[in-house]
C-alpha cells in the first residue's frame, strides 16, 4: 500500500452524488466495511458504496465527519451527562461546530443515517477478540441499546442525538409536539398518562 | 421523530434525565403506551429508563461500590414505574443523597432523600441508627455539608464518616456505633442551633485527615488522623433512649445536605 496515496471510496447518495474520502474513514461505516467483497485483501482497491437511503446533502455531512474523525478521534459521551448542555458535554471546537446551525430536518436525516450506516469509534488495540473486555474494563457506561448490543461506541449517533436530546431538555409534552409536529393526544389518553406518572407532578 | 426507528428513539433517550423522559413519554402513544410488542411490554420510556437501571446496577457490581442487596436506593416496588426509580437514581449518581438510612430512629423528611430527621428511639435495643451518604471516597479531597434544619430533643448531632467495608454490615448496628463514633465527631446540641451548618472535610492527600467546621469555623475539635481506604459520609442524632410510656415521641432534630463536592 502507498503511503502517500491512501486508497479512497466513493459513497454514493440516493441522487447517485458521490463524496470521496479515504477508505480507512469510511470503514468507520460497518456498513462500508461490510460492503467491500473483500475487506481482508490490503491490495484490492475498496469498491464504492452506494447509500440509497441517504441524502445527498446528509451523506455530505457525514462524510465530512469520517475524514474529520481520522483525523481527531471524538471523545465518548459518557452518561449520565455531567453537563446539562451541548456545548458543556461536547468539549472539542470540532465537533461542537459540525452540528451547530444544522436545520432539525438534517438533524434527523443525520440521526437515522448514522444509525443505517453504523458508524463505530476506532477498533481497541488489541483485536476484536478483546473488544468486550476492553470495553467492559475502560468504558463502563457504553450506550446499550436494548434491541441490539452494541459492543463499541457510535461517535456519529451520539453526537446528533446528545443534540437531539438537548433541544428536547426541559421540554414540556406540548411544547415537543409542537417542535417536532406531532399530534396531540387524546385528552382521555393525556389523562392515562399523567396518572401513570404522577410521582414526577409531585416534586 | 416519529418517523425514527426504536433504535434512534432509545439512542436519543438515552441521554435524557427521567423528568425529561415523562415530558417525552406523554408526547404521544408510540413514546408513552405500553408496547404490545416487545417483549417486557413496557412504553419505550419505561423501557430506556430500565435500560438506564440496568447499566448503572452492573456498574456499580463490577466498581464494587455496592453488592445486589445493597442497592437499596433503586430497589424497585412492583407497582412502581421504572422512570420513577430511575428518577431516583439519577439523584445518587448526580447529587450527594443519604442514601441508605438505617435503624428506624431516622426517617427520611417527606420523602426527601437529602433531609433526615430523628425520632426517639424507644426501647433503645436495637442500636445505632444511622444515614449514610452514596458516594465512596478513597483518594483526593472531599467535602460535604449539612445544614441543621430543626434541633430539638436531641443530646447531639453526630457527623463523620465510616468505612465502606464496615457500612456493609449492616445487620450489626451496635458494632456500627462503635464504629462511628472512631472516625465521627459528637456536636453537643448547645454548639448548635437552627440553620448551623456543619462542614466535613477528608483529606487523604494530606495523611488522611478528616476536619470538622461549624459555618465555617473551626470549633476546636481534634481532627481524626491516619484515615485510608474507602469512606461514605455519615450523620446520625443523639436523642437518648426512651420508656415505651413516653409521651414524646415525635420527632427531635433534623438534617439536610446542602453541598458536597462532585460525584
Amino acid at each position: 500500500m502507498d503511503d502517500t496515496n491512501p486508497p479512497t471510496i466513493k459513497l454514493i447518495s440516493r441522487t447517485g452524488d458521490g463524496f470521496e474520502l479515504t477508505y480507512t474513514a469510511a470503514r468507520l461505516s460497518e456498513l462500508v466495511k461490510d460492503a467491500q467483497s473483500c475487506e481482508e485483501d490490503d491490495t484490492a482497491s475498496p469498491e464504492d458504496v452506494e447509500l440509497p437511503k441517504v441524502e445527498s446533502s446528509c451523506l455530505e455531512k457525514v462524510v465530512e465527519f469520517l475524514t474529520h474523525y481520522e483525523i481527531e478521534p471524538m471523545n465518548e459521551i459518557r452518561t449520565p451527562l455531567v453537563e446539562n448542555t451541548f456545548e458543556g458535554v461536547v468539549t472539542q471546537k470540532w465537533y461542537r461546530e459540525f452540528i451547530k446551525g444544522l436545520d432539525q430536518s438534517l438533524l434527523f436525516d443525520l440521526v437515522t443515517a448514522a444509525n443505517y450506516m453504523t458508524i463505530r469509534e476506532w477498533d481497541p488495540p488489541f483485536g476484536d477478540l478483546s473488544a468486550i473486555f476492553y470495553s467492559s474494563l475502560i468504558l463502563p457506561n457504553l450506550l446499550l441499546i436494548p434491541s441490539r448490543l452494541t459492543i463499541l461506541l457510535e461517535p456519529l449517533l451520539d453526537l446528533t442525538c446528545l443534540q437531539v436530546s438537548c433541544t428536547l431538555m426541559g421540554k414540556t409534552a406540548e411544547e415537543i409536539r409542537v417542535m417536532l409536529n406531532i399530534p396531540r393526544l387524546t385528552p382521555d389518553e393525556e389523562a392515562r398518562a399523567r396518572q401513570q406518572h404522577r410521582w414526577i407532578f409531585d416534586d | 421523530m416519529e418517523t425514527c426507528t426504536d433504535d434512534v428513539i432509545f439512542a436519543i433517550a438515552s441521554f435524557l434525565k427521567p423528568n425529561d423522559l415523562v415530558n417525552l413519554a406523554l408526547v404521544c402513544k408510540r413514546f408513552g403506551s405500553k408496547n404490545a410488542t416487545s417483549k417486557t411490554e413496557l412504553s419505550m420510556m419505561e423501557e430506556s429508563s430500565r435500560h438506564r437501571i440496568t447499566i448503572a446496577t452492573k456498574d456499580a457490581w463490577k466498581n464494587n461500590h455496592w453488592r445486589d442487596s445493597d442497592l437499596l436506593w433503586i430497589r424497585r416496588d412492583e407497582r412502581e414505574s421504572w422512570m420513577a426509580v430511575h428518577h431516583r437514581l439519577h439523584l445518587i449518581q448526580t447529587e450527594l443523597v443519604f442514601s441508605h438510612v438505617i435503624g428506624d430512629a431516622i426517617t427520611y423528611v417527606d420523602g426527601d432523600i437529602k433531609h433526615i430527621q430523628g425520632r426517639r428511639s424507644i426501647g433503645g435495643t436495637d442500636g445505632l441508627s444511622v444515614a449514610m451518604c452514596q458516594k465512596v471516597m478513597e483518594s483526593g479531597r472531599h467535602y460535604a455539608e449539612f445544614i441543621v434544619t430543626k434541633l430539638g430533643g436531641s443530646n447531639g448531632i453526630i457527623a463523620g464518616i465510616i468505612r465502606h467495608e464496615d457500612a456493609k454490615d449492616l445487620s450489626n448496628r451496635k458494632r456500627l456505633g462503635d464504629i462511628i463514633h472512631r472516625q465521627s465527631f459528637y456536636l453537643e446540641s448547645y454548639l448548635l442551633k437552627r440553620g448551623d451548618v456543619i462542614g466535613l472535610v477528608l483529606d487523604f492527600d494530606d495523611g488522611g485527615e478528616l476536619t470538622v467546621y461549624i459555618n465555617g469555623f473551626f470549633p476546636g475539635v481534634e481532627p481524626r488522623r491516619g484515615l485510608s481506604g474507602q469512606y461514605c459520609w455519615v450523620v446520625t442524632m443523639d436523642h437518648g433512649i426512651t420508656s415505651p410510656d413516653t409521651e414524646n415521641r415525635g420527632f427531635s432534630s433534623s438534617i439536610r445536605i446542602l453541598s458536597s463536592s462532585p460525584i
